[in-house]
Order: C-alpha cells, then structure tokens, then sequence
C-alpha cells in the first residue's frame, strides 16, 4: 500500500457519521480546554483523556486528535485576544496577535490563526502519511542494541537541552526513571518499592502521571495567581474573514511555516516552541508587511501558527514510526494510544492497518472540523472566555478526581496524582523541567528492557550497545549534543563576553 | 470594533519577573535526591535479585537508576550556587488550602463517594479563588458536579465511586 492508498484507506475507515461527530466532540472540547488561560495541550489533553475511555481505539483517537488541534487553537486564541499564552508555543502568537486585536482586528486575526493551523496543520499531516510508513519499515530491524540507544539517548538529549542547567534536566530525568521502575517488573514478575500495597503492584498509573503532573500543577498554579476575569468584547464570524490584503500578506507566510515547522518537528525536546520563533524571526526578514512588526503583522502571526501546527504533527512521526515520544505532547499522545490499547511502532503498520492509517487520517478529520468549529463558534469561544476561573477550575479539578479515579478504579492513582501535582508545582517553580519527569517514567521502563534483553543476547558484553553500526551512529549524535553543544554555547558566551570587553575599552580608553 | 482587554502590557514590553537565588531549594533537592538515592540502592540490594551481567535481575536497573540518581543530586548541589527563577511570591495561605482540597479529596473521594466528595472540594475552591461566598456558588457548582456525574455515569457508562 502506498502512502496515497493508505491515506485514502485512512479516510475509508475513520470517514463516518459516528467519527465526525467524534471529532467534532474532541475539537470542541479541546478548543474549550484550551481557552483556559495556562492549559496547554499537554495538561489540557491529560484532563480530558479520561472522557475517551469508553471509545473503541479508533473512534477515542479521533476524540483525542480533535481535542489536540482545539487545545492548540484554543491557547492561541487568548494569545490573541488576551496576551495570555496557553502554552510556550503560542507566547509567538501574541507577539503580533495581540498589537492586531488592540487596534481593533481580532476578527481578521483569528481567522487568519485558524487557516494559518489549517494549512501547517493538515500539509504536515499529507507529510506525515508518506513518510510514517517508510521510518516504521526501516525500524523494523531495530534490535535491543539501537532501541536502547534511541530510548536512553534521547532521554539524554531532552535532559541536555531543556531547562538550560544540566540540574534542571537531569534530576527530574532520575526521578521519572524511578517513578517508572515502581511496580512489577515486566520480565521477573516481582513486584518492586510497593512496600506490601496491591495497588502500587500496577505501577504508576500513565493518566495519573500525565494528570497530576500538567494538570494538576498547572491548576494549582493558576489559583493561587489572583485574578480578574479578563474582558473581551463579542465577535461576530463575518469579522474573522481577512482582508486580500491580509491574504497576500500570509500565503508566502503559511508555506515557510509549515515548512520550518515540519522540519523542526522531528527533532526532540521543544521543537515546536523553536519552530514558531524561527518562523517569527524568517517573517521579520522576508515577509510582505514585516514593516509592521511589533505593531500588528499579519505575516508575523501567519507563519508561528503555521510552524505551530506542522510541527506538532511532523514530531508525530518518531513516535508513530518507532513509538517513541520526545516530547511532553507526544507523550500525552503516547499515554492517549496505550489507554486505548494501540501501542506505535515499526509493527503497528503491518499489524494493524486499519489503526494506522485511521489514525493519520483522524488527524486531517481533526483538522478540517476545527477550522469548521472555529469560523462559526467563535461567539462562543469568545463567551467561554468570559467565564470566570471560580467556575472553571473547580470544574477541572472534579474531571480530574473522576477521570483518574475511573482508569483504574484505584484510590491509589488518586493519591498519586494528587501529590504529583503539589511536588510538580514546586518544581516548576524552582526551574526543574516536568517533561523529564513524564518522558522518563514513560520511556524507563522501555530503556530496562531493551537493556536486559541485549545484555542477555550478547553474553553480558556491554560493548553490544555500541558496537552495532546503527547504535553507534546514534550514540555519536547523542553525545555530540549533550557534550559538543555546551561546549559551543560556553565558547560562544565566551566570544560574546570579549566582543563586549573590547567595545567597552574602544568606547572609554582610560577605564 | 475595538478590543479593550487586559493586561495592558503587550509581549514585547514584558514585564520582567524578578529573578532570585534558588541555592536552599536546590540544596534541599541534592540533598533529597541523595537520601532517596540511598533508600533505593539499599532496598534494591537488599530486597531483589540483582543477577549477573548476562542475565540482570529485578534489583539491576533499579540500581543503576539509583546511581543516576546520585550523580544528578551531586550535580544540583553544585550547580545550586548560581541557580535562580522567577520569583513570583505565593500566597502560601491560599496555596496550603487548594493543595489540601485536591489532596484531601483525592483521599476522601474512593471512601465517601464521587458526588459528596466534589460538592464540598468544588465549593470549597470556589469560594477561595472569588474570595468570598455568594449563593451563586453552591448552585453553579452543584449544577457542574451532578453534570460531571452525568457524562460518566450515564453518558459514558464509567461508574464513579
């Protein structure tokens, strides 16, 4: 099956009444969520996780792609209208956004946001669909030794690179592997650290963790921050249509956003928050109003919500193809696909077609709902906006105890978020990284087997994990990343701080 | 139409959030790694199989783990020294009661039952983040809490507590 069939096969299966207004569901939701000011995709998604229980994996993953693309236009929407950021990648958006719905262009603003994630959103998807395939059959042939390299050296990398300070990334990184070896052990069956309590035989509970450590935290967060509910003014659905001037303005914009943004998308860590600084700083160089930059450029929101967009769905393809998520998002997907029994790899192409391409096609359905939703709700959107947070956090917080609860009917993922939620907050505070933390008790146990089962394999020879061509090209990568790049960062600091001495001298000789 | 929103501030003019020396939380979190470090390396020797190195067992990685542990807890603490963030103060008053009802519910909820249980927790939030009490909030959120119930119990068919 080429990608064209398989896409068209996708659509077959996932192209029913009963998928549509799945997808209809998820997107409305999702954009609700979003709008809450600070839920971003990650927590955003945690929250409404559990409301997809009861959905075949099909149909639940139509539900979750559609509540992705909202969540995502929902944060760009405060962005917009409030300069209120739901999520790191949409602090770009209001850069632009905002100055436009000041001077009294929300309208064009936002729709020129919604075809701005149509367009990124669903080229990135028709991408997606020919080359998932073609990464999940060279995958094939992994073997412990490159899985092991991929899963631990990517953890490495997303360590490395996020939070600035090796501290900042690692300690959260050995805390999420901790987290991840409580339970059973998948190969000996012995249970470890539950010290004689049968819940915690389980392991730490995937909507738990995800739950607790975005939702929760976030939540906290918010409420201890006092404010008012912000003012917005109505809006009507013919004020979201762009001017031809605006359209000239953005088409060159759409293209370069989606561009950079799927490129940028199959890198790990925060990819997607790069991809819409890139394509900001490509549009003040190139783009048709960049004259306009700071005051309200059309172009300048165009191609961040384009990048946006085609790169959230581009960093699907790792996990897609190999089943391995490298960032908090991907994560939270991740966690989506196993509560509905669908585990991403090499094998899910071959083994099953029908959740494979139905999952890229859910994401194409998601997106052309959303841009349907988004033109014509947006009087509601703007309503939900006006609600205030006494209302909608304790909303959240009992979705949260019910849907946590209710994966596993188990008190002790209740606890275990909640608490989560309490040693998450005080981490973000003090700069540690939560996507480690996610990402390690994720991936951990997946880094232990890969391990045991090559260290068997091999005799108890350790040189096995780098002596294998494709392991060793990996590890070359990782270590130029986490070793190589500080030492550049360090020099160029270096570089900077001389150029700074030199000026300074030139400009006061007696000093 | 003009737009009249809040805050005044657009992204570019930020306000910068002070920054402040994080050194005694990332000591405590060195320290804290440290310990647990520890804890796990003595129950894993102790308490699993370790194997040998063709054929790990259940205390092996758990080990290495705790080793991992160990060098990044050594590493805040030197790094703690020019570590900062953001300060922005915490009404400690205020995070003490909204950490309470979540944690406090999610102990209560499995013994007490869904519906009782996130009455009061709703209620209770909702009043500490408008400051006050108004009728408006037992009605609104028992309105919300009975919908909730509805969607997982009736529409989803997932049974609550």
């Amino acid at each position: 099956m080429n990608p064209w069939e398989g896409l068209l096969y996708g659509l077959s299966v996932a192209f029913t009444v009963e998928h549509l207004i799945a997808a209809l569901v998820g997107a409305l939701l999702g954009t609700i969520m979003g709008l809450i000011p600070g839920i971003g995709p990650v927590s955003g998604a945690a929250i409404l996780l559990p409301l997809t229980y009861v959905f075949d994996p099909l149909t639940g993953m139509i539900v979750i792609a559609g509540m992705f693309y909202g969540i995502m236009y929902g944060g760009s929407t405060t962005s917009v209208l409030l300069n209120i950021p739901g999520d790191a990648p949409s602090v770009v958006s209001a850069f632009e956004g905002y100055p436009l719905a000041r001077s009294g262009r929300a309208g064009p603003a936002l729709g020129i946001t919604a075809i701005a994630s149509f367009i990124g959103g669903t080229g990135s998807v028709i991408v997606l669909s020919m080359v998932a395939a073609p990464v999940a059959q060279v995958a094939v042939v992994f073997g412990s030794a490159e899985y092991f390299a991929l899963t631990l050296g990517g953890l490495l990398v997303l360590a490395r690179i996020m939070g600035g300070s090796l501290t900042a990334g690692l300690l959260p990184l050995a805390f999420g592997l901790l987290l991840g070896v409580l339970g059973e052990d998948a190969i000996s069956g012995q249970a470890r650290f539950t010290f004689g309590v049968r819940e915690a035989t389980q392991g730490v509970s995937i909507v738990a963790l995800a739950v607790g450590l975005f939702g929760l935290t976030e939540i906290l967060r918010i409420i201890i921050q006092r404010g008012s509910t912000p003012r917005v003014d109505s809006l009507r659905w013919r004020e979201l249509i762009p001017s031809k001037s605006d359209m000239r303005n953005s088409v060159g914009s759409w293209f370069r956003g989606s561009g950079i943004g799927f490129a940028l998308g199959l890198l790990p860590g925060p990819s997607i928050s790069l991809s819409t600084l890139l394509s900001y700083r490509l549009e003040s160089m190139v783009g048709r109003d960049r004259e306009k930059f700071g005051k309200g450029a059309v172009s300048g929101l165009a191609g961040p919500e384009s990048a946006n967009n085609a790169a959230a769905t581009s960093s699907m393809i790792p996990l897609l193809a190999l089943g391995l998520p490298f960032s908090a998002t991907l994560a939270v997907m991740l966690v989506a696909m196993q509560v509905h029994g669908i585990q991403p790899g090499p094998q899910l192409v071959t083994t099953n077609p029908d959740l494979f391409w139905g999952l890229i096609a859910s994401l194409l359905i998601g997106n052309v709902m959303l841009l349907l939703l988004n033109v014509n709700l947006i009087r509601v959107w703007v309503a939900v906006l006006r609600v205030p947070n006494w209302v909608l956090l304790p909303a959240v917080v009992a979705v949260c105890w019910a849907g946590v609860y209710t994966f596993r009917m188990s008190w002790y993922d209740l606890l275990v978020a909640a608490t989560l939620g309490v040693i998450g907050f005080f981490m973000l505070r003090y700069n540690f990284q939560l996507v480690p933390v996610l990402l390690g008790t994720l991936i951990g146990p997946l880094v232990e087997r890969h391990f045991r089962q090559g260290i068997t394999a091999a005799n108890g020879d350790l040189t096995y994990f780098v002596t294998q061509p494709i392991a060793a090209g990996i590890w070359i990568a990782v270590a130029l990343i986490v070793v190589a790049l500080p030492i550049v960062r360090w020099w160029l600091g270096r570089r900077r701080q001389a150029t700074i001495v030199t000026t300074a001298n030139e400009r006061h000789p007696s000093v | 139409m003009t737009h009249q929103q809040q805050p005044e501030s657009t992204p570019l003019q930020t306000p910068q959030v002070e920054q402040r020396s994080a050194t005694t939380a990332w000591r405590v979190a060195g320290v804290l790694g440290l310990l647990v470090s520890a804890v796990v390396a003595w129950v894993s020797w102790t308490n699993y199989e370790l194997g040998t190195l063709d054929r790990p067992g259940p205390g092996f990685f758990p080990l290495l783990v705790a080793g991992l542990l160990a060098i990044a807890s050594v590493i805040a603490l030197v790094e703690a020294r020019g570590a900062t963030f953001g300060y922005e103060p915490i009404a400690w008053r205020r995070f003490g009661l909204a950490a309470a009802v979540i944690l406090g519910g999610a102990v209560t909820l499995p013994i007490f039952g869904f519906l009782p249980v996130a009455l009061v927790g709703t209620i209770a939030l909702a009043i500490m983040i408008e400051g006050k009490f108004h009728w408006k909030i037992p009605v609104t959120m028992t309105a919300i809490v009975f919908g909730i119930w509805f969607v997982f119990e009736r529409l989803l068919g997932i049974g609550l507590p």
